[in-house]
């Protein structure tokens, strides 16, 4: 089974993909990159307050540091995401994420992030060539 | 509304999105846009402050895409 990865969306050139994601309260389409750079997967800001959660009143579990320098505050969020995804073939495919964090950052490009841990807990493999294809493959 | 009709939404939009890319570097540079029905609905120097747009007009969030657009000629990396 294979989920195409998009790496010419504009300006962006890391591996991106199209999502849906679904809360109790909501269900909404969200834009978002694999980073094998970072071992937790980050909502964003933005896409946590476009899902309705209550970022602004969680709290602090961990932060972290890019190569900016800048830190982040994330919250840790164990209640469970329904994750979308569109295959090869135009089929939906759901990943439920029982943890994952929450960025409470509302500067910057507010990308959310699909970790090493995403591609490790549902055995994904990441295929990425720079002058061809991109996608995530897991085995049927 | 189903996941089918939710990613077929969303993929309008994000079209929408990069074929009017280099203008909203023009007019909107490191901003926020909100594009629904592929169409701009509205722009914000924060992610609360689209929403609250985007709330005020009652745009439904499922079929929403907001991104940051970064200054012209900039490559955004993580």
């Amino acid at each position: 089974m294979k989920i195409p990865l998009n790496i010419s969306y504009k300006n962006r050139l890391i591996p991106n993909l199209l999502i849906s994601v679904s809360t109790k309260r909501k269900f909404s389409s969200l834009l978002v990159a694999i980073d094998t750079g970072c071992e937790e997967t980050i909502l964003s800001y933005k896409d946590a307050l476009i899902l309705q959660m209550p970022v602004k009143d969680m709290i602090v579990d961990k932060k972290v540091q890019g190569i900016s320098g800048d830190k982040v505050g994330l919250s840790e969020y164990v209640k469970g995401l329904d994750f979308f995804f569109k295959k090869q073939d135009s089929s939906i495919f759901k990943i439920i994420l029982n943890h994952l964090y929450i960025s409470k950052d509302p500067n910057g490009a507010n990308i959310t992030l699909l970790g090493t841990d995403f591609l490790k807990r549902n055995n994904l493999k990441l295929f990425y060539d720079p002058n061809g294809e991109a996608y995530l493959e897991k085995a049927d | 509304m189903n996941e089918e009709q939710v990613f077929k939404n969303a993929e309008k939009n994000l079209t929408f999105f990069n074929i009017h890319f280099k203008e909203f570097e023009m007019k909107y540079p490191n901003q926020f846009v909100a594009i629904s029905g592929a169409n701009l609905v509205a722009t914000g120097e924060t992610p609360d402050s689209v929403l609250k747009e985007i709330s005020e007009k009652r745009i439904d969030k499922s079929n929403l895409l907001i991104e940051f657009i970064p200054l012209p000629g900039s490559v955004l990396v993580l």
